[in-house]
């Protein structure tokens, strides 16, 4: 490769390297079965895709999140390991039986796992985390030997919130608005932690590429100390919110809110809207003066996380299952253990495997199952029924199916796409075509990777500018496999940057085997939340039977169309689990003569699936469990809820609104 | 060449109730005439004492009108200017002719050959991937669709009532820029996108000249680097400071053009090459400096499999992808108008 062009004019697949950080060489046979591709794609470009780039400094530390092998639980781990190279949070000795958990990793740690069969067979598998912020350093006080001697089988009833409770996981979460305090004026929000250690700006959201040198640690006297048995972030409980805002509170009684959150270096509640403020309202305020609440939800306790902002800016896979993981486990470890709680998590992404399998979603039905029923967790069914991210076919044995995925210009973070196959799929080829080229890179079977350069003409050497991972199986779902192809950006300010053209990438899948298989490919979320500016744009898929033409019935699937692009079938991955509740959108106001069809948002998964009897992969989720509104009507898309400051109402749209609402319901019906 | 065209320009860029005075807005001619006659008297000679200016002096330019005073600096600046052929290679040069003195010696200064017809069939895939952003940028395509001087002016603090000199440079290089583009699009006549795809749809109506070079790239780069060379000359030197923010809005405004379905990404690189050197020629004739000639073979601009090759803002400039630059630079003679404009817009910037 060198300095010149690709002398093969960018037609063929370079092998994945050695890790850096893992030392596994990823192109060695079998090297990729079983694990997390996206680990594999970001050792093959350096960790590039992640927000906050690390410059030249080898990273120390690595977050996963874990599930143990059956009959493994989390004590057992910790026994098997050293805190030197696996640091696990200490809340998660606190639930025996267990079965998964995050941590954080040095490079030893995948040494040993090569090394030591009695630890390789305590883990089932592992999704990296994401790569960034404070998860790249250790943890504060991790699980150690010394714990499992003194681990409490459980917490004494004294010593947490009796309930009911209400969690909240999100991000920008206004506590001392008016909506969640009590009558008297205190905090209801009994604990809150934040999971981030510091800012880049005083603007969160801002990209910083290559950034890092503006970076300011929070002070620890303002936002609290570090919760010991998470390791990192950090925490306040209701007396020292409550200390904050009388010391904010003017002789006349008037708290000053704006300078309440710049005390507490809560720079995002600058802004006068904020999705988790306005979650938070949904599920647990106390409404305003057109429609105020008085019910358990609007008086009971909360526990509130505040996502790390990473979660709101990564891009690079969705890799949010340490994040809420740890968040779910923090806010159990503050209640008592009979109490009742409902989580709500209004977040997500797209890909995965859908089937709940996901390490996350395996997690969350887990937990659910040894809370015995007082733990319920809403999850809204996502927003992307008419983004074009989801195609679903069955290829018979010698039958074909190509796929455009279109990727936008001026998209500077990277994209993905999943290909997910059932098992017994292992006949399927995959063949990759690039813009602008007449022929496909070599076709890919099971168990083979590759990393594409483009035959790129910049003058530092050449680096990967696409990869397809097409492993045996895979650490992001238990059943079939997913083949992961990822794209750099197609654009950057910085020339040394990797970026991919632009347009069209077809896929074409062909089925060699002798059965039928159904796949389902899925395009990972690349959108720009609420408030940032992460330069992302959404890739879709195109076909030209696919009807996006705004007429009516369009809106849905047609079960005779040929179009492989579905709606049905596109979920947020974090809510496809056996235990935890989806939540749907609908409208308030609808026509009822022209029924259900108008009774939906449109961006929503809906119930009935119109196209319900398409093939599909074994236990893979479409329709939400339940519905709650999140629009107004047809016209007024979103619903109401509280700003930022005391008073204010802000309208957002989409199943965030909806998730809440239901976890308000569970929460008056607990 | 025309006034009107100049003092349209100009008037739309630097404004000012100089032009109303001028063309009698307030005032009929009735009223003068009524005045006049109310005050006159009889006729008592040529009493003012009246100074003549200097023959042919540049800063004579001080007193005219915006209009004549760029339509004369922008006879100079063209002076000697003439475009060559091959019609065998498909190729066309802009060379410079100093006209004074004994032999005429031409110097080049743009050797340009424009892609064949299937490189411009495999942009128009590009073009089509463009579209996309069609709903994000419609306002600024709008808005850019004149000289879209106000987008240079919100970059470096550019004022009608500070920088009136450095309004009139740019529009005397606008009209450079407009003239040249002219004569190479009327050369290679090269199709629109719209020509290769009835999927195209341009977002706003396809202007009737030809689309290799493209005028708001060209246009863009030009004012750029113009800028730059402008607030280097200062005493302040900010044009390193600047140069960034310039280029990248040069290449915002081009890569705007793609994205409204009139441009192909090569229309962009060529015209980012053009001006540049069009800059050039104008600071060497306002300083009396040298000009590298520069070369653009769009043949060679694509990917090393062939593939369409995107237009992007740090490919280089002097090699690769067809582009060049020649080694040594050549004087193309100084222009003591356009040195007097020059001038005058450096002092703004003190």
């Amino acid at each position: 490769m060198g300095e010149k062009n690709d002398p093969n004019g960018g037609k063929t697949w370079q092998p994945l390297p050695q890790g850096r950080f893992t030392g596994t060489d990823w192109s060695a046979p079998g090297a990729i079965n079983g694990q997390d591709p996206y680990l594999a794609w970001a050792e093959a470009d350096g960790f590039a895709g992640y927000a906050q780039r690390h410059g030249d400094q080898p990273l120390k530390w690595l977050p996963i999140a874990i599930e143990l092998a059956p009959g493994a639980d989390v004590a057992a781990l910790v026994a098997a390991s050293r805190s030197r190279w696996l640091q696990i949070p200490r809340v998660y000795l606190s639930l025996p039986g267990l079965r998964f958990c995050s941590a954080r990793v040095s490079p030893t740690f995948f040494k040993r796992l090569r090394q030591r069969p009695e630890l390789s067979a305590l883990i089932a598998r592992f999704e990296l985390g994401l790569p960034v912020g404070q998860h790249i350093h250790a943890l504060h006080d991790p699980c150690e030997h010394h714990h499992l001697k003194h681990a409490r089988p459980q917490a004494p009833a004294s010593a947490g919130l009796r309930g009911p409770v209400l969690g909240l996981i999100d991000g920008g979460l206004a506590l001392a608005n008016t909506a969640f305090l009590t009558a008297q004026g205190a905090p209801r929000v009994q604990h809150f932690w934040r999971q981030d250690s510091g800012c880049g700006s005083p603007w969160p959201g801002q990209n910083h590429h290559g950034g890092g040198h503006s970076h300011v640690p929070l002070d620890p006297a303002r936002v609290g100390p570090t919760p010991g048995d998470l390791g990192y972030g950090h925490e306040l409980d209701a007396a020292a919110i409550a200390r904050a805002m009388q010391r904010f509170t003017s002789a006349s009684g008037t708290l000053d809110e704006e300078a309440l959150y710049r005390h507490l270096q809560l720079w995002d509640l600058a802004r006068p809207v904020n999705h988790g403020t306005h979650v938070m309202g949904l599920a647990s305020g106390s409404g305003n003066l057109l429609r105020p609440h008085d019910d358990t939800a609007s008086r009971c306790d909360l526990v509130a996380v505040q996502l790390d902002w990473s979660n709101v800016l990564d891009t690079s896979g969705g890799a949010m299952n340490v994040s809420v993981l740890d968040g779910l486990m923090y806010i159990l470890a503050r209640c008592a253990p009979s109490a009742q709680v409902v989580v709500n998590i209004s977040w997500g992404t797209l890909a995965g495997p859908h089937d709940g399998s996901s390490v996350l979603e395996a997690a969350m039905d887990q937990l659910i199952d040894l809370l015995g029923g007082r733990l319920q967790i809403t999850v809204p069914a996502g927003n992307a029924y008419q983004s074009r991210t989801h195609a679903n076919a069955t290829l018979a044995p010698g039958a074909e199916e190509t796929l455009h995925w279109r990727i936008q210009p001026d998209d500077y973070t990277q994209s993905f796409l999943e290909i997910w196959l059932p098992e017994g799929a292992d006949g399927v080829q995959i063949a990759v075509t690039p813009p602008g080229h007449d022929q496909p890179l070599p076709a890919m079977r099971p168990g083979q990777s590759g990393l594409w350069t483009g035959g790129h003409d910049s003058g530092a050497k050449a680096k990967p500018v696409c990869a397809l991972i097409y492993p045996e199986s895979t650490a992001l779902g238990t059943q079939g496999t997913c083949a992961l192809l990822a794209l750099a950006p197609t654009a950057n300010w910085h020339a040394n940057t990797a970026t991919a053209p632009c347009g069209v990438w077809q896929v074409r899948l062909t089925n060699t085997g002798t059965q039928a298989v159904t796949f389902d490919a899925t395009i990972e979320r690349d959108d720009v939340a609420l408030g940032q500016h992460t330069g992302a744009r959404q890739s879709y898929f195109e076909d030209r039977c696919h009807d996006n033409s705004g007429n009516l019935g369009s809106f849905i699937d047609d079960p005779v169309n040929p179009t492989p692009i579905r709606r049905s079938g596109t979920f947020n991955s974090l809510s496809t689990g056996q235990r935890t509740i989806s939540v749907g959108g609908t409208r308030r106001a609808f026509d009822l003569g022209l029924g259900y069809l108008s009774h939906f948002a449109r961006y929503s998964p809906q119930r009935p699936d119109p196209d319900a009897k398409r093939a599909q992969r074994p236990g893979v989720k479409k329709l939400p469990d339940t519905l709650q509104p999140s629009d107004d009507n047809a016209v007024l898309w979103g619903v109401l809820s509280a700003g930022t400051l005391s008073g204010s109402v802000a309208r957002l749209a989409g199943t965030s609104s909806a998730a809440p609402q239901e976890a308000r319901r569970r929460i008056n019906g607990a | 060449m025309s006034g009107g065209i100049s003092g349209g320009i100009s008037g739309s860029i630097s404004g000012g109730i100089g032009d109303d005075i001028g063309n009698g807005n307030l005032l009929s001619p009735d009223a003068l005439t009524l005045s006049r006659a109310a005050i006159v008297g009889p006729y008592a000679g040529a009493t003012l004492q009246a100074k003549e200016p200097p023959f042919d002096k540049p800063a004579n330019l001080a007193l005219w009108a915006d209009g004549p005073r760029i339509t004369a600096c922008f006879t100079e600046l063209v002076e000697g200017l003439l475009f060559d052929t091959d019609a065998g290679r498909k190729q066309a040069t802009l060379a410079h002719a100093s006209l004074r003195g004994g032999r005429l010696q031409s110097k080049r200064l743009v050797t340009l050959r424009a892609p064949r017809k299937a490189q411009f069939k495999k942009q128009a895939e590009l073009v089509a991937a463009y579209a996309d952003l069609r709903p994000d940028r419609a306002a600024e395509i709008v808005a850019q669709m004149g000289f879209p001087v106000p987008f240079w002016a919100s970059v470096v603090g550019l004022h009608e009532h500070r920088h009136k000199k450095t309004l009139q440079l740019l529009d005397l290089a606008f009209q450079l820029a407009v003239h040249v583009e002219m004569r190479f699009k009327q050369i290679f006549a090269t199709l629109r996108p719209e020509a290769f795809s009835p999927q195209i749809q341009p977002m706003i109506s396809c202007p009737g000249h030809g689309s290799w070079p493209s005028g708001h790239a060209t246009e863009a780069f030009l004012a750029a680097t113009l800028i730059e060379a402008l607030l280097n000359a200062a005493t302040l030197g900010n044009g390193g400071a600047a140069r960034e923010q310039l280029q990248r809005l040069a290449a915002r405004i081009a890569t705007n053009r793609v994205v409204a379905g009139v441009h192909f990404p090569v229309d962009s690189a060529v015209g980012r090459l053009l001006g540049t050197a069009l800059t050039e020629f104008l600071v060497a004739r306002a300083t009396g400096g040298e000009t590298h000639e520069r070369g653009f073979d769009g043949r060679d601009y694509e990917q090393a499999n062939g593939a369409a090759l995107d237009f992007i803002l740090h490919q280089p400039l002097d090699h690769g992808h067809g582009c060049s630059r020649a080694t040594h630079g050549a004087a193309v003679g100084s222009a003591p108008l356009v040195a007097w404009l020059w001038n005058e817009a450096v002092k703004e910037w003190a």
